[in-house]
């Protein structure tokens, strides 16, 4: 007989759970079946699915168990069954595995079809899931058993239950790995501490269960979560009327939610609108069976409190609604995971920052000045829990407002989920401008509820004279009203206003409008028209950098089809001054890449000239180069500091060669190094970058000029905040935040370059915070717009300082390389170090701009031959001067030491046979040999 | 005696419409009131300004010294109060709407509403939905009544009942008021609140134009039958507050309060009365002549005498 009471208490069990099973089953296969007709790639998520849906049936009964038979009195019943406290727990327990794996295998099975075995198999057998995910499945039973021990409600017991495994993961994450990357995902042992746990939770049931059966019934009320008769009653009512509705939106929720991703993967935009469709949808049911043919009125004739019923409303739909959002962020957190140990990468970062909200946004790191500015996406349930939890306070929030105040369901769905898009819409935008949610969209969910809160009085007893709306106005207003002009003032604020003008164009135009300086303009301009364009392949794309001494066929004849513009730079070239403001021409891109083209022209000319052997026609060319980017400096902004530069440095590429030629003269080299000494003082870089910085202005704010000329695409975000006056102050204060940065790096730049102080590293290398902090102003500045976040957040001071450090550098490195050939020409050998050219025609040695000290010389060249960003190839032995061209190249120098060719008998490198060039960094100064 | 329910100068408008005019009322403590009055008179509105559910515009409610829009959850805590149209959950039994009410009462409110239950002849286990309009009104009135509230307002209560349940219940009342108990009842069904009300009161167009203990209405109230003599054409001239009079050929009928016995002596004396008839009227009939008199407020003047045009 009493081999007979094993199978009956299963049996028993079974027939308690088996409704429960049955829906499960059928939802599972019911989604199973929509995956498998609209899923893009429904494998992975077909093979995971069974396992998710069984997990919910290991929750549920876990946390049935022991609770319903407190809560339909059967546990007297059975007390008095001559069963042992043992074999009670192992029906239930075997009760509850058998079902959880039973449904897992026939949905799996079920699924069979679409996975197809062989590809099952595979998932099976490589998913190192199993590892963790076993043990999770039996904790999820174990919490339910524990708290179904202790509770009579399966409800509460299967929402505790939820909390503890979630609660257990995290802490198992980070106690086990100290990150929280979920790495436990990828390697699957985080398994152990889970099995670990799971055995001691199922010690601790078994433990319970004794106490349970036979302890005594006031001894467990004792430890039953204390709650008011009140609460209790109506809790029970709700959950009669409307436990069809939460059941119908859960589903729903969960149904919507696995296709979209099922479809469109965890990344799909549409995981925002539907969790925020659901979770409104949850809000706006809170008060719908009250206001349903005005039962709310039952409460109102019973003098119930008002406050009471808003709080039990709530808490029951919050539940269901808590226990969705948790099962979203563990599946959403889960699905990324194995989309990344699967070799995937993040996409989509825009709707990724959005799910998931780093808890710095928050401001918790409130230590912290830079909290704001820290940029880490990741994974985790800890850190994406507050954004998740906010997010659905707020679509839940905008659902239960409309539903207090509209007593039909239907509308009071429509505008909660409008008034969620709204809010959610709002909280994007806050997110995009990287605003912590904490402050700007935590207190209008707060108000929603207070809102409700405080209405709930009025509402049941329906006040509606004057009173009553304004007191519903002012408690949604004021929040609102607080958090909208609080988020204006810091949008403005936030970027502090230092005092600096910044130069727009048209005002410095006036200083070269001169009658003189324009024609010289329009003799260019005429060359410009009148060049045949050099042709962009062949000998033409290496003009730059080449090492060779003699022009090719191609070059000869461009230059003999340009010798009317030709004529035409060079005359102009002869006159002081230049200005292209005030005349027709704009210096757009195509503009001025044709008059670099001049310029290339006449270099090229003067090496025609050198290679005829006219040295000395062949330095006035040269001359009428360094007089064209004389020009071209003249320019306001950085024109001059592009192209000027670029033209200069073609001209001083050349001198190298020029210099190392066999009928080549010390006087002449010396005139050169003298001429080259009184070259004009380049532009003041500090005028530069406020006139760069009047020209960003008018392209941003359509001041000073029109807008069209830029033709630039309109950017969305520009085209909105030109609505928004704050917006406008505060993209100016950014902009000039970012030209005080620049200025005072080029102005310490400027003192190092006159030997005042060490040359420095840009300020965003120097600051680290100060670069998140103008990357976050810019970037969040809508007149800035996404796509000029990466030019305008590193201002304009490294390319002009950069420039500026290589123009000097190369006016330096030609004088001493020059001087280097003179002291050749009259001791038949280099010097054997740079100090012994001092004083011959240079007067103090130039030192590196870059460095502040001497530049490196190599007599003898390197052992390998090499190539650099300038030079295609420099020839094995040539001798050199070199830079590391940056102010901290420390590395830079120790490994072109170790290419340093000592003497004039060292062997090349024992590997120069393969002919592979060794790519050096910084910037090469060739001393070629004479030719 | 203390109060039970006090109104003191009590207005109330609906936009143009006016539902409570200067409206001021003392009803004692374990007494059985009835307000009349016809549909959209204010009884309703009254009520509503008791429980705190209807702000006045002009002067004070008071429900067992509590101030009705200060305490009005308290008051409605503490009263039993069941409305024209009750309020119920339909997909309830009647023994779970018990259960589920006892929750926000004190102990012993089970008990006593499964007494109530017992006594009202229902099942506990029929739903709300499947119960007769009468047997809802008994449900709404046992959960009414289950907390022993020292006063309970009902709102038109009876309507609906058949009549061997309406005695019944009105018959309820009475105990209650014995017990100490205030009943303050709205309704309209005249005849069998007579039967019980200790107080009347008559309501019209948001005017109280009658408060009065119902047994010194009665004392106080003649309905005269006079047949003029042949030749007498003039009405007959009665002494005091006339309410109605109504003539059939030579015949007069004269609802007249305050009517002195003697006068009534001299009367039948009249040489231009050939009979004359005197008889108590039903508080219906007191009622329709109140209404239908055009009188706006009751007069609560001495009986004088009022020569009939």
């Amino acid at each position: 007989m009493r081999a007979l009471l094993f199978p009956r208490l299963v049996w028993k069990e079974y027939r308690v759970l088996r409704g429960y099973w049955l829906s499960l089953l059928v939802v599972g296969l019911l989604i199973e079946f929509f995956m498998a007709q609209f899923a893009r790639d429904p494998q992975l998520a077909l093979f995971s699915l069974p396992w998710v849906v069984a997990a919910f049936f290991a929750l549920g009964a876990g946390a049935t168990l022991f609770a319903i038979e407190r809560e339909e009195q059967t546990i007297e019943f059975l007390r008095g069954l001559p069963a042992s406290p043992s074999r009670l727990f192992v029906g239930k327990l075997t009760l509850a595995l058998g079902g959880t794996l039973l449904l897992g295998v026939a949905l799996s099975a079920a699924a069979l079809p679409v996975v197809g075995p062989e590809q099952l198999r595979n998932l099976a057998a490589n998913n190192t899931g199993w590892i963790l995910g076993a043990p999770l499945l039996l904790q999820v039973v174990a919490w339910g058993m524990f708290f179904s021990l202790l509770l009579a409600r399966p409800l509460v017991a299967a929402l505790l239950a939820t909390l503890a495994t979630f609660v257990s993961c995290s802490v198992v994450a980070y106690v086990a790995t100290a990150s929280d990357t979920m790495p436990g995902w990828r390697t699957g042992w985080e398994g152990v501490p889970h099995a670990l746990m799971t055995v001691a939770v199922f010690l601790l049931d078994f433990v319970l269960s004794r106490r349970w059966l036979f302890g005594s019934a006031r001894r467990f009320r004792a430890i039953r979560i204390a709650r008011a008769t009140d609460m209790r009653c109506l809790w029970w009512q709700e959950s009669r009327q409307s436990g069809v509705v939460v059941g119908a939106v859960l589903a729903l929720g969960l149904l919507l939610m696995v296709s979209n991703w099922a479809s469109a993967g965890p990344h799909s935009a549409g995981t925002v609108p539907i969790a925020t469709l659901i979770f409104a949808l949850f809000g706006s049911c809170v008060f719908l069976a009250d206001q349903g043919g005005g039962q709310f009125r039952y409460f109102t004739e019973r003098g119930i409190d008002p406050r009471r019923l808003w709080l039990a409303r709530q808490l029951f739909w919050a539940a269901p609604a808590a226990a969705l959002m948790l099962v979203y962020l563990l599946a959403h957190v889960a699905l990324l995971a194995m989309v990344v140990r699967n070799g995937g990468a993040y996409d989509n970062i825009e709707s990724r920052k959005l799910l998931f909200f780093n808890y710095e946004w928050f401001g918790l790191h409130l230590g912290d000045p830079y909290r704001h500015y820290h940029q880490t996406w990741h994974v985790g349930w800890f850190r994406q829990l507050p954004g998740y939890v906010l997010w659905t306070a707020l679509a839940y929030g905008a659902g239960q407002l409309c539903s207090m105040f509209f007593r039909s369901g239907l509308l009071a769905a429509v505008f909660g989920v409008i008034a969620a898009a709204l809010l959610v819409a709002w909280a994007a935008l806050m997110e995009f401008v990287e605003l912590s949610w904490l402050f700007t969209v935590a207190p209008l969910a707060i108000a929603l509820f207070v809102g409700t809160w405080l209405r709930a009085p009025d509402w049941l007893i329906e006040r509606r004279d004057w009173r009553a709306r304004v007191r519903g106005v002012l408690v949604l207003a004021v929040p609102l009203a607080t958090v909208l002009i609080g988020t204006l003032l810091y949008r403005v604020y936030e970027a502090p206003a230092p005092e600096i003008e910044i130069a727009p164009r048209a005002q410095n135009a006036s200083a070269f409008a001169a009658a003189d300086a324009r024609r010289t303009a329009d003799l260019y301009a005429r060359a410009s028209d009148l060049l045949v364009k050099m042709p962009s392949e062949g000998p033409f794309a290496e003009l730059r950098g080449e090492t060779s001494t003699t022009l090719t066929e191609s070059q000869i004849a461009w230059l003999d089809k340009n010798e009317e513009p030709l004529a035409l730079v060079l005359e102009a070239a002869a006159r002081p001054d230049c200005t292209f403001f005030g005349t027709s021409y704009r210096l757009e891109n195509g503009r001025s890449a044709r008059f670099l083209e001049l310029g290339h022209l006449v270099v090229l000319s003067a090496r025609q000239l050198e290679d005829d052997g006219q040295l000395a026609a062949a330095w006035t060319r040269f001359q009428a180069a360094f007089s064209m980017a004389r020009h071209f400096h003249q320019q306001p902004g950085l024109f001059g500091e592009i192209y000027g530069n670029a033209l200069e440095r073609m001209a001083l590429e050349r001198l190298f060669f020029w210099g190392a030629h066999e009928d080549q003269t010390p006087d002449r080299i010396r005139a050169a190094i003298e001429y080259i000494g009184k070259l004009a003082p380049l532009r003041s870089m500090t005028d530069e970058i406020k006139e760069g910085y009047g020209e960003l202005a008018v392209r941003l704010f359509n001041e000073g000029e029109s807008w069209s000329q830029f033709d630039e695409p309109p950017i969305v975000s520009r085209q909105l905040a030109r609505w928004m006056p704050w917006e406008l102050v505060r993209s100016k204060r950014t902009l000039a935040l970012l030209a005080k940065l620049d200025i005072d790096d080029v102005q310490a730049a400027e003192s190092a370059l006159v030997g005042e102080g060490k040359p420095a590293e840009a300020w965003y290398y120097e600051d680290p915070y100060a670069r998140l902090k103008v990357e976050h102003l810019t970037r969040t500045s809508l007149f800035f717009g996404v796509e000029r976040t990466n030019e305008s957040f590193q201002g304009f001071s490294r390319s002009v300082i950069d420039s500026r450090r290589s123009a000097v550098a190369y006016r330096r490195a030609v004088r001493l390389a020059l001087a280097a050939e003179a002291w050749r020409l009259e001791h038949d050998e280099l010097p054997d170090s740079l100090a012994r050219l001092e004083g011959n025609g240079l007067g103090p040695l130039p030192v590196d701009p870059f460095t502040n000290q001497a530049f490196s010389y190599f007599p003898f060249g390197f052992r390998k031959p090499i190539s650099s960003n300038e030079l295609k190839r420099l020839p094995l032995r040539m001798p050199l001067l070199y830079s590391p061209a940056m102010p901290r190249g420390d590395y830079l120098m120790e490994r072109i030491g170790s290419l340093r060719r000592e003497s004039d008998d060292a062997p090349p490198a024992s590997d120069v046979s393969n002919h592979e060039l060794e790519r050096v960094q910084g910037l090469v100064f060739p001393i070629p040999e004479r030719f | 005696m203390e109060s039970a329910i006090r109104l003191t100068h009590v207005s109330k408008r609906f936009g143009s419409q006016v539902a409570l005019n200067d409206v001021s009322l003392d009803v004692p403590l374990g007494v059985v009131f009835a307000l009349l009055g016809e549909n959209g008179a204010g009884k309703t509105t009254a009520i509503k300004t008791m429980l705190g559910l209807a702000a006045p515009d002009v002067g004070r409610a008071e429900v067992l010294g509590l101030d009705s829009q200060r305490d009005g959850l308290e008051i409605r805590r503490r009263v039993g109060y069941v409305s024209e149209r009750p309020m119920l959950y339909e997909w309830m039994t009647v023994a779970e709407i018990g259960w589920f009410t006892a929750g926000f009462y004190g102990d012993g409110y089970l008990p006593r509403y499964e007494g109530l239950v017992q006594q009202y002849g229902l099942s506990g286990g029929k739903k709300l939905k499947a119960l007769s309009k009468g047997m809802r009104a008994k449900v709404a009135l046992a959960l009414a009544l289950a907390h022993e509230p020292q006063v309970l307002i009902l709102d038109e209560p009876t309507s609906g009942l058949d009549t061997l349940v309406r005695r019944e219940f009105l018959e309820s009342m009475v105990d209650l008021a014995s017990a100490g108990r205030t009943v303050f009842l709205s309704s309209h069904q005249i005849g069998e609140v007579e039967r019980v009300a200790d107080i009347v009161a008559i309501m019209h167009h948001g005017r109280l134009v009658l408060v009065e203990r119902l047994d010194a209405l009665k004392e106080q109230i003649r309905e005269l039958t006079v047949t003029l003599a042949d030749g007498a054409a003039a009405p007959p001239a009665v002494r005091g507050e006339i309410l109605r009079r109504r003539q059939r050929a030579r015949q007069w009928q004269v609802l007249v309060r305050y009517l002195a016995d003697e006068h009534l002596e001299t009367l039948r004396g009249e040489p231009a009365i050939a009979e004359l008839e005197a008889r108590t009227p039903s508080l219906e009939e007191i009622f329709v002549a109140y209404l239908n008199d055009g009188r706006q407020e009751a007069s609560p003047v001495p009986a004088q005498e009022v020569a009939a045009p």
